[in-house]
């Protein structure tokens, strides 16, 4: 009873290389079994290999030999293994395809050929467990989180071994996570055996009993979680992120602080003790009384948008109730909140997609009411958060250009401004490529210079990490970073917290169409009420810094720095809230030097 | 919002009627909106409909309406145009070249309520049955299990797609996008940076929809339905009222009745 991969090497057929090189894997039966790795290493390849998607349904070349409970999956069709292996796709709408819910779990074991009171208790079961009710309900209604689980009870309705899931989370917000994951928690313990892809290693080193790292197609390293990303070093230099606590006390090994790598924050009381031991340290407080004499002078800065008495009704629910505030020119400001608390909704306003039912928004001293959209776009870039949405032209420098022409700016111009944004934006050597050949970080950086290059003062961005591995990420929060320090106003909406913390100087958690707080990170992160109010959670590093006794750090960095004593400046530094005037001197530094660590 | 359905759920007569028999109800008030054309009968088949509508599947005449209106249009154009090249008989009015005859006019009127019967018929059928209802009707009835598969799919996914495509339109307009400006050739250029990104999440939807109904055991054999369908005996009498019904038209059809008359 057990899934074998043996010397498995697959090619596609519009592929070069080996996109799986020799791979060899055993999964059994109550494995929980994650896999890691940067993007384009074959992650998603090997997941369909597991139940014969690879090779009876995708054309390619396949060598080796992949056996589950004992059947090759060469030999046997893909619907001989369904009902023992379930997958379950990162995009929940291209899995659900029924009018109800009932019909989509109803579809599997209608294959299977099964009885009808079968069928009716597997449904009354699967339902249960995921704890979606209402069996009438269009799939399409429901929340992210709950077309997921709705796909992995779609798959439990046919009573599979084992469940394959393909980054299942990376599109959902962080309440929807929690759900998924407390889903598939549940059926581990109930004896499913689990294979898991993921980017997020916070979870994995908490989780999983065995971990694999893939690049380029090949094991590189595979063992229990503790193992694989105490190897902090060689992960980074794979481009697969570590735990923040690994990374951490990675740092504090070098330095001889700690005995060893950690990777959960279970183990963190461990991590006290070593610290007691290797160094009588001081308890520094962090500056939040500082960042309050700050915030002073944040307010009398310019204002670049003002929103005045804001709602917005969609359909007779109203998605922004009477909201007010202001961004100051400079400022880095996080959106955060659930789906469905009007984020999307509240940022369309800014550059006039959507007109206000009542209220004002001024941009830089002027209402936006009477605008076209096209006007506004010189002013306010909003970069969309798929990418593929927007990407069309042949060429890499057309898709730049595209914006330019539409606002009819001469051909000389255009070409200059062309080139020179695909330089800053690290693009230039891409310029005559097929934008489709682009990997995903580069689509990422791509949409943001098509925007760019309209040179606005503000630029709104939509979930700009969101399904991108390390290096990737790190690119656009560097892009993003080299941006703000040229005087552009950056907005964030994002579920991705540690994007909040590494960048944002100001944060505002909207809740059902209201603003329920704002203020700067350090001050939300260290509020734990407000944030599971708001079904959020602190990054790893910040709740071990809490754990730890040193207030509400941000980064391992900041971390770092308060343990090593020399905290205090440094860390107020970090804040800015001038936002202006932090940039030359001290802040400038933080951020050349956490650019180094990342 | 884009509704995925005109299904309206209510405990009712036609509601509970086996599908099966509906499409079979559809299809005869269909077939006789064309058999007649005289405009009479053309309004007793519409305000019959109607009236099948509110008082056998209780569905409000706001409910309909909502629907009817779409093809409004049609109707009035049917209405104008008809008169304009029925020139021969009463006249009624002329001016310069246009000649206005009663029979024109009862031709238009014709034309609006066929348009509006036809139209009627088979909303009947969809306002009161589920589109799994349907398809499992339609594969009872004979056609192939997948083409009812892709038919649902194609269906389910038109709200998804939706919303993508408005994804697209929001992302290019705030790139300066201007839909509006231009004559008619530049402005169907202009939906180019909106249909290829559009395409493109189309097929990528598609090829997770086949990963996922391959996982799912499809095309293994021998398979279940987790709904049955049931032909009562109201389903007999509905079906053979509507034999009956429509054998008699074709008849009073053939002695030339409800015909209309043309000089």
């Amino acid at each position: 009873m057990m899934i074998i991969g043996r010397d498995l090497c697959f090619q596609y057929i519009t592929s070069k290389d080996l996109v799986l090189n020799h791979v060899n894997l055993r999964v059994e039966k109550g494995d929980y079994l994650a896999v890691v790795g940067p993007s384009g290493s074959g992650k998603s390849t090997l997941c369909l290999t597991f139940n014969g998607i690879i090779p009876q349904s995708i054309a390619g070349h396949m060598t080796g030999d992949v056996t589950v409970n004992g059947l090759s999956t060469k030999e046997h069709e893909v619907f001989e293994l369904a009902d023992k292996v379930g997958i379950v796709l990162q995009n929940p709408e291209s899995q659900l395809f029924a009018m109800s819910v009932e019909e989509e779990l109803a579809f599997g074991p209608e294959n299977l050929g099964l009885p009808r009171e079968e069928i009716c208790m597997r449904i009354e079961e699967a339902s249960h467990i995921v704890g979606i009710l209402d069996k009438e309900r269009f799939p399409f209604s429901l929340s992210g989180g709950e077309k997921q689980k709705l796909s992995i009870a779609s798959m439990l309705t046919m009573r599979p071994f084992y469940l394959v899931l393909d980054e299942p989370t990376s599109q959902l917000d962080p309440k929807g996570r929690k759900d998924v994951y407390a889903v598939l928690e549940e059926l581990h313990k109930e004896g499913m055996s689990i294979i898991l892809i993921e980017h997020d290693t916070d979870y994995v080193a908490e989780h999983a009993q065995k971990v694999i790292v893939l690049t380029e197609g090949k094991i590189i390293k595979s063992g229990s979680p503790k193992e694989v990303f105490s190897d902090v070093e060689e992960m980074k230099e794979w481009g697969v992120k570590v735990p923040e606590i690994a990374e951490f006390t990675y740092e504090l090994c070098k330095r001889g602080l700690a005995r060893k790598v950690y990777t959960t924050l279970e183990e963190a009381e461990g991590l006290i003790e070593d610290l007691k031991k290797s160094k009588k340290r001081k308890k520094k407080e962090n500056g939040n009384k500082k960042e309050k004499k700050k915030r002073a002078f944040e307010e009398s800065n310019h204002k670049i948008i003002e929103v005045k008495n804001l709602s917005f009704i969609y359909t007779d629910t109203p998605v922004l109730s009477d909201i007010s505030f202001s961004i100051q020119k400079g400022e880095i400001l996080a959106l955060i909140g659930q789906n469905g608390s009007g984020k999307t909704t509240l940022v369309k306003h800014f550059n006039g997609l959507l007109r206000p039912l009542q209220g004002e928004i001024l941009v830089d001293g002027e209402p936006v009411k009477g605008k076209s959209v096209a006007e506004m776009a010189r002013k306010v870039g909003y970069v969309f958060q798929n990418p593929e949405h927007q990407i069309f032209a042949d060429t890499v420098a057309e898709e730049v250009e595209f914006g330019l022409k539409n606002l009819e700016v001469p051909e000389l111009e255009r070409k200059l401004r062309v080139t020179q944004v695909l330089k800053q934006t690290d693009l230039y050597r891409y310029r005559d490529t097929h934008p489709t050949s682009l990997s995903g970080g580069e689509k990422q950086r791509l949409a943001i210079a098509s925007v760019l290059v309209m040179n606005p003062d503000i630029l709104i961005l939509d979930e700009p990490t969101t399904g991108l591995d390390l290096k990737s990420s790190i690119s656009i929060i560097n892009l993003v970073k080299e941006l703000h320090d040229q005087d552009h106003t950056v907005i964030l909406v994002t579920h991705d917290m540690k994007l909040v913390a590494e960048m944002a100087r100001r944060i505002i958690i909207l809740r059902q169409g209201k603003i329920v707080a704002q203020g700067p990170p350090r001050q939300i992160f260290s509020d734990s009420t407000l944030l599971q109010e708001n079904f959020l959670e602190e990054p790893q590093i910040t709740r071990l810094s809490q754990m730890m006794g040193y207030g509400t750090c941000l980064t391992v960095s900041e971390l770092l720095e308060a343990v090593e004593g020399r905290g205090t400046s440094a860390n107020g530094g970090r804040d800015g809230d001038g936002g202006k005037d932090g940039d030359g001197g001290r802040d400038g530094d933080g951020n050349r030097e956490r650019r180094v660590i990342l | 919002m884009i509704q995925q359905t005109m299904f309206i759920r209510k405990q009712s007569f036609l509601h509970a009627l086996d599908p099966r028999s509906k499409i079979f109800l559809s299809a005869g008030l269909f077939s006789i909106g064309i058999l007649f054309s005289d405009y009479r009968v053309m309004a007793v088949l519409f305000f019959s409909e109607i009236l099948i509508l509110l008082v056998l599947a209780r569905i409000p005449f706001s409910k309909m309406y909502t629907y009817l209106r779409l093809i409004l249009p049609l109707v009035v154009m049917a209405l104008l145009i008809w008169p304009l090249f029925q020139r021969e008989g009463t006249v009624l009015w002329s001016y310069w070249k246009i000649i206005v005859t009663l029979e024109g006019i009862q031709m238009g009127v014709a034309m609006g309520f066929r348009l509006l019967s036809l139209i009627v018929a088979t909303y009947l059928l969809l306002m009161t049955t589920e589109q799994r209802d349907l398809i499992l009707a339609l594969v009872k009835m004979g056609l192939r299990y997948d083409f009812g598969l892709m038919l649902g799919i194609a269906l389910s996914k038109v709200p998804a797609l939706a919303g993508i495509a408005m994804t697209i339109m929001d992302a290019q307009k705030a790139r300066g996008l201007e839909l509006e400006k231009g004559n008619i050739i530049e402005k169907i250029r202009k939906y180019i940076p909106i249909l290829i990104p559009l395409i493109i999440a189309a097929i990528r939807l598609a090829e997770g929809l086949s990963i996922a109904i391959d996982s799912k055991a499809f095309g293994r054999g021998n398979r279940t339905y987790l709904r049955e369908l049931h032909f009562r005996t109201k389903d007999v009498l509905v079906s053979s009222i509507v034999v009956v019904v429509v054998c008699l038209c074709v008849v009073l059809r053939i002695r030339g009745f409800g015909v209309m008359e043309l000089p």
